[in-house]
């Protein structure tokens, strides 16, 4: 052997070496199952609570929840802190394969899947199962995971609700009445194409962009997502095809805005600028407009979601996890109940755009007073109020549909869209492709 | 734009390009480069004018403020303690600033200049590094942190970058530039290695010193993932984290806000710039060419 064969070998056995000892070290982290905690029935000892971008907003208000709490269980010390959420799950991620997961956690929907299918989770049903009756339709149900039975695995805590909004004067200037906004999504695509053909392409009716729109559109328009067992896609149908096409033909009357079909970020910006009739469906965007464009904000009407056959909307709560091998699991399920009950969520919601998703806290008269009918924000909370009472799960988006089905039904319907290929085979396509994916989960 | 000229020149020049053509390649050339000022400088710009908004108006329409105020400034520092956590961002700069400095220097020297067994494999080993993405070695780095009990402390947040390989390569080919002949005069003065290395090398890399300089402050001031994963409590947040609890997905954002704080965030790395930019320009070609 001369010595540059000796010098690479060497330098090959040792990258081989530092790449084995990495991929070791993450996996041997987190993957061991993790052991359950037990009750005790003393609530006592100390315990971390995480959330998800309250600080310095809500400061005073999560202290102040964590005080009251820690006055009556004097034996109980809350150490909170607060993570920005960008970067949230991979900070979540690199914790649980720490084994450093804070006791009492905030998740989203997607961190909840994440700590969820790791199984890092308490079952929440065992600990607190009579809570159920407590909250909206929905939410408890909400947190079930798939091929895991009837346990809850986090405590429904806030809801953001889907709204409509739109610009009152741009709904005149096209025609329409502002006091009769769209209810399904035929109608929605109707307003649009008028919108279009009025408005000389200075304004567009609402984003292109699919990603935001499925599979909730075609859930509305009665399409079935997924068959009986919950294990095909079933989307390709004559209605699905009907939604691809209505969209090819509003992209091309120019309804939406042409660089909107890849990405829709910039949608506040632009209806903000009294550029996009159809604003985003959320309560927090309109307190968003009010802050940052006033003059627009005035413009605003709101409205209950579109719904079409389905007649309601899904829940997507945030929620309180707790760290399944918590040592002290009573202290962490009492403080995630007192957190979640419906006084504290009500007080919450009055400082921020969220919803108890406590059915208690929910009938306070915060949530039905109208004002003068004229602000768009005291209404909008109104409104969503009013449309969680009925909220349901079939509405949701199936879990089935994850992030990476999404990207590929999106990616085929893009391209028709944009006149690339016809609407027929693009859902043909983005079904075998969705089955494709499902099937690979299912396998894994 | 000039016109290509023909391949090895072989081609005789058929006729002097004349005055008006000269007249619009200059033309062009000044489009061009507004075209990139514009493209640079405008998402600054757009948040610098967005910061200096006044509350009624519409921050989303384009126009030049009408009511220009400071007062988002004010605001932004009374929101979230922005001087704490620029204190916290300046401690975990100075420390990697001067870790990089310093043991970048000596470790550019060690594989350029002194000569020992095994420096080719260190060589080959260090650029491998360089391969792994932060996001692939991010867990495992975390787990060490913590072994070292290191979470949620400053050191953490600067320890893994306390010497970057990309800047020990910078120094190497600085020095690798420096003549011989001068480090042999500097042995026959009767120089250690020592003293050569602190007199004669580090005195000829000055520029590539520069660019170290300002990359590891940026890449402290600017990080974001690796201080989120390590800090937990607020009060030790770095910069970079505090700015985020600025834009919430329950908190209203107010853009004008935002946009204040990220200018506030800007200045120190412009002050930087400006006083290192003499020896900046010079660094980044050093060690390219030898003269």
């Amino acid at each position: 052997m001369t010595r540059s064969n000796l010098t690479r070998t060497a330098v090959a056995t040792l990258v081989a070496g530092t790449l084995l000892s990495t991929s070791a070290c993450g996996l041997s982290g987190g993957a061991a199952e993790v052991e359950e905690a037990e009750r005790t029935g003393k609530v006592s000892g100390g315990i971390t609570f995480r959330t998800l971008q309250l600080k310095p907003a809500f400061t005073s208000y999560v202290q102040g929840v964590i005080d009251a709490f820690e006055e009556e269980h004097p034996d109980v010390e809350v150490r909170w802190e607060d993570v920005p959420g960008d970067g949230y799950n991979e900070k979540l991620v690199a914790d649980a394969q720490a084994g450093a997961l804070p006791d009492v956690v905030n998740l989203s929907t997607d961190s909840f899947q994440l700590l969820g299918d790791r199984g890092m989770l308490a079952d929440v049903a065992k600990l607190d199962g009579a809570l159920a009756q407590d909250y909206v339709p929905g939410a408890w149900e909400q947190f079930r995971l798939p091929g895991k039975g009837d346990g809850v695995y986090a405590y429904p805590w806030y809801v953001t609700p889907e709204i409509l909004t739109y610009n009152r004067e741009l709904f005149e200037k096209s025609g329409l009445d502002p006091a009769e906004p769209p209810t399904s999504v035929e109608q929605f695509f109707d307003h649009a194409e008028r919108i279009a053909a009025g408005s000389g392409g200075r304004y567009a009716a609402f984003m292109a962009d699919p990603k935001g729109r499925l599979p909730g559109d075609w859930q509305k328009m009665g399409v079935p997502i997924l068959n009986e067992k919950r294990d095909r896609f079933t989307f390709d149908t004559g209605k699905a095809v009907e939604w691809v096409e209505r969209m090819k033909d509003l992209y091309a009357k120019g309804a939406m805005p042409r660089e909107s079909l890849l990405k829709s970020d910039d949608i506040n910006q632009l209806y903000g600028a009294g550029k996009l009739v159809f604003g985003p469906g959320s309560p927090g965007f309109v307190k968003d407009i009010k802050q940052n464009a006033p003059q627009v904000y005035a413009k605003t009407r709101v409205a209950g979601a579109v719904t079409g056959t389905l007649g309601h909307i899904g829940i997507y709560a945030q929620s309180l996890g707790i760290r399944k091998d918590t040592r002290h699991l009573d202290a962490a399920a009492a403080f995630a109940r007192w957190v979640t009950n419906g006084p504290n969520q009500v007080e919450f919601s009055r400082k921020a755009t969220i919803y108890p998703s406590n059915a208690r806290g929910l009938a306070d008269p915060l949530f039905s007073d109208r004002g003068d009918g004229k602000d768009a924000e005291t209404v909008a909370r109104a409104v969503g109020a009013e449309q969680l009472k009925s909220a349901a799960l079939d509405a949701n988006t199936p879990v089935q549909w994850t992030n990476q089905v999404g990207d590929a039904v999106v990616r085929e319907m893009q391209k028709a869209i944009k006149g690339e290929q016809d609407p027929r085979s693009a859902v043909k396509k983005a079904q075998e492709e969705a089955n494709r994916l499902l099937a690979d989960a299912a396998a894994q | 734009m000039s016109a290509p000229s023909p391949p090895g020149g072989r081609e005789p020049r058929r006729s002097r390009p004349g005055r008006g053509r000269r007249w619009t390649g200059l033309a062009g050339r000044y489009a061009a480069l507004l075209l990139m000022l514009v493209v640079m400088l405008g998402p600054i710009v757009w948040q610098f004018l967005t910061s200096i908004r006044g509350r009624t108006e519409n921050v989303y329409d384009g126009m030049l403020p009408s009511q220009p105020t400071l007062d988002n400034y004010v605001r932004v520092a009374e929101s979230f303690p922005l001087l704490q956590y620029a204190g916290n961002t300046l401690v975990v700069a100075a420390l990697a600033v001067s870790s990089n400095t310093l043991f970048a220097a000596m470790g550019g020297y060690a594989l350029s200049r002194a000569a020992w067994k095994g420096r080719k494999v260190v060589f080959t080993l260090l650029v491998a590094t360089l391969m792994f993405p932060f996001e692939s070695v991010m867990i495992s780095m975390f787990l060490t942190v913590r072994e070292m009990g290191l979470v949620d402390t400053l050191i953490g947040v600067w320890l893994p970058g306390a010497v970057s390989v990309l800047n020990v390569m910078i120094m190497r080919s600085a020095f690798l530039a420096v003549p011989r002949e001068v480090e042999e005069a500097a042995v026959l003065d009767g120089a250690n290695e020592w003293t050569r290395f602190a007199r004669v090398f580090l005195p000829s890399a000055k520029g590539a010193l520069a660019v170290v300089c300002l990359t590891s402050f940026m890449g402290a001031w600017d990080d974001f993932l690796w201080p989120l994963l390590v800090l937990t409590d607020s009060d030790n947040y770095t910069l970079q984290l505090g700015l985020k609890t600025l834009a919430g997905a329950t908190t209203v954002n107010d853009q004008r806000l935002i946009a204040a704080g990220a200018m506030a965030a800007l200045i120190p790395m412009v002050l930087l710039f400006l006083a290192l930019q003499r020896f900046f320009f010079k660094g980044v070609g050093e060690g390219a060419v030898k003269t």
